[in-house]
């Protein structure tokens, strides 16, 4: 897995998670089968509260073989291995990725011969999705679904701007998928009415595997006007290194330094089965016609690392709700200056829920938190804004707010039929006959489970002095060993 | 749940679900666990949600 030092890519945050923090790292090499086998580890793991990334050696491709390629899931369970990803903290990681996306950099073209991903090149009848080893994880799923995927368009009409977004990708033959492509998506909308009506195809890409600050960095929200390589670059602190794909020469540049890359063209017309699956709200998402990607080639490097999302896990969690987390920052700092620090919490899938932290200083504030983060993302439905006092990575404690320091009859806020998403169960449709992602409305809403702002007096909580909890060290009352042995409570 | 339907598979007999989008575009359903493609009103047993509004 050797590669050169200097470029920010999966071989060389791997080897930095190896060095700092080994025991983050796992290599299962005993045989694993891709159909619900994998998963059950996985989940295990989740139910221990472990979250290692997991690299499995020996699977079964879905073409029956053994996968010339090793699967690497839980990138993103660790919130520590995404702040270090992020050269962060765990408390500060969603609001660094704010502002790191914030600062673009153009990105870096480089020849061919530089570039990883193109050390194997397969184009025609050679190449063939199901040689990855993509996984069957959950019962009721019916296909293979590549999900470590980045979808990319490129538009080459006003300037070079790249679209990127993580798009599922269903495999329906050896060189066609349906494509995860919904209204409302911005690779989507830019192009659909443009290749509707000239009835040519829209060149897209989809890389899979990169590193963490990249793929997170595809995940970033900024207007639909704004290249999305340069905010990658920023989420790297380094600029993108991207090489001519194979199909469209410089017209359309891949990131050189991705583990595989597919180049496709998806019709204009077309649809296809997106076959039932598992979704980031922990359900089944019914079959849906979308978008078909015909695959014209596929390249990778020579050990390419086939990266998947563990779904229903903390992987996907972080993956998609530290990136959010700045975006809701941003967003209640200016109706709440002294907000201190947002977390969507895997009780929420980190979709759903929101805890907000703010310095109080004056009456109304808690509200005016719950109104300005309910408008960032549709998934948003429940906001809790708490005191900084309040641990908001610990659940229990943000509930213990709850319980202590709101009234329903004062500190709720409920905003009746407002955006949501169809993977929230309890939405509402509209009566359209078109049941679009537009089409689903739900209640969404807020507590404030803040103190009276002062001088308003309220209760004081209890507390061991800070000199004598910073002095008290376990190990020097009950020995480590039997320290060790203590089952943890659930 | 408002974006999904159950059918039961009539050659499985198994219980998934299905895009109420299929229905109305009068598109096969297909199960998961046998691979059986049928009409969905030849579902052994259909169950819509409300199109409006979730009861609970």
């Amino acid at each position: 897995m050797g590669t050169r030092t200097e470029v920010k890519d999966l071989r060389r945050f791997l080897a930095e998670v190896k060095r700092r923090f080994p025991e983050e790292l796992v290599r299962v090499k005993r045989p694993v089968d891709l159909r619900f086998e994998m998963s059950a580890v996985l989940v295990k793991l989740d139910r221990a509260h472990k979250f290692p990334i997991v690299i499995f050696d020996n699977l079964q491709a879905a073409s029956g073989k053994s996968s010339a390629f090793p699967l690497l899931s839980n990138l993103f369970a660790s919130r520590n291995l995404c702040a270090m990803a992020l050269e962060s903290s765990v408390e500060r990681v969603g609001l660094d990725y704010d502002l790191r996306t914030q600062s673009a950099k153009t990105p870096l073209v480089v020849a061919k011969k530089n570039a990883p991903v193109k050390q194997v090149v397969k184009k025609g009848n050679d190449v063939n999705l199901f040689n990855f080893p993509v996984p069957l994880p959950y019962h009721m799923e019916g296909g293979r679904t590549i999900l470590g995927s980045v979808v990319t368009t490129v538009d080459n009409q006003a300037g070079t701007t790249y679209n990127c977004a993580y798009q599922t990708l269903r495999v329906l033959e050896p060189r066609k998928a349906t494509v995860g492509l919904g209204e409302g998506t911005h690779n989507w909308e830019r192009y659909r009415e443009r290749v509707e009506k000239t009835g040519e195809g829209l060149p897209v890409v989809a890389w899979i595997g990169h590193h963490p600050a990249a793929c997170m960095g595809a995940l970033t929200r900024v207007p639909i006007d704004v290249d999305e390589y340069s905010v990658i670059g920023g989420a790297l602190g380094e600029p993108l290194r991207v090489t001519p794909s194979e199909t469209w020469g410089e017209k359309f540049l891949v990131p050189a330094d991705a583990e595989i890359v597919i180049e496709g063209i998806i019709p204009p017309k077309e649809r296809g089965r997106h076959g039932l699956r598992a979704d980031y709200a922990r359900y089944y998402s019914p079959e849906t016609l979308r978008p078909v990607i015909n695959v014209q080639a596929i390249t990778c490097r020579r050990d390419a690392i086939y990266h998947d999302i563990h779904l229903g896990g903390r992987d996907q969690d972080h993956l998609g709700g530290i990136p959010l987390e700045g975006s809701i920052y941003r967003a209640v700092k200016q109706a709440v200056p002294t907000v201190k620090n947002v977390h969507l919490p895997s009780s929420g899938c980190s979709r759903f829920h929101a805890y907000v932290q703010i310095k109080k200083t004056s009456a109304g504030q808690g509200r005016e938190a719950i109104v300005a983060a309910l408008s960032v993302d549709r998934r948003l439905k429940h906001i809790v804004v708490v005191d900084e006092d309040i641990n908001i990575f610990d659940d229990a404690e943000v509930l213990w707010a709850v319980a202590t320091r709101s009234r329903w009859d004062r500190d709720l806020v409920v905003v009746p039929n407002m955006i949501s998403t169809t993977r929230d169960p309890t939405a509402y449709a509209s009566s359209s006959p078109e049941l679009a992602y537009h089409s689903y409305t739900v209640a969404k809403g807020g507590i404030d489970a803040t103190m009276p702002a002062p001088p308003e007096p309220f209760e004081i909580r209890i507390k061991v002095p800070d000199d004598v909890m910073r002095k008290a060290e376990l190990k020097d009352y009950i020995r480590s060993d039997a320290l060790t042995k203590i089952p943890l409570d659930a | 749940m408002a974006s999904s339907m159950r059918v039961v598979c009539p050659g499985c007999d198994q219980e998934f679900l299905v895009s109420p989008q299929f229905e109305r575009l009068k598109i096969a359903a297909k199960c998961p666990f046998c691979e059986k493609e049928f009409p969905i009103e030849q579902s052994k047993k259909i169950v819509r949600p409300s199109p409006i509004l979730l009861v609970k």
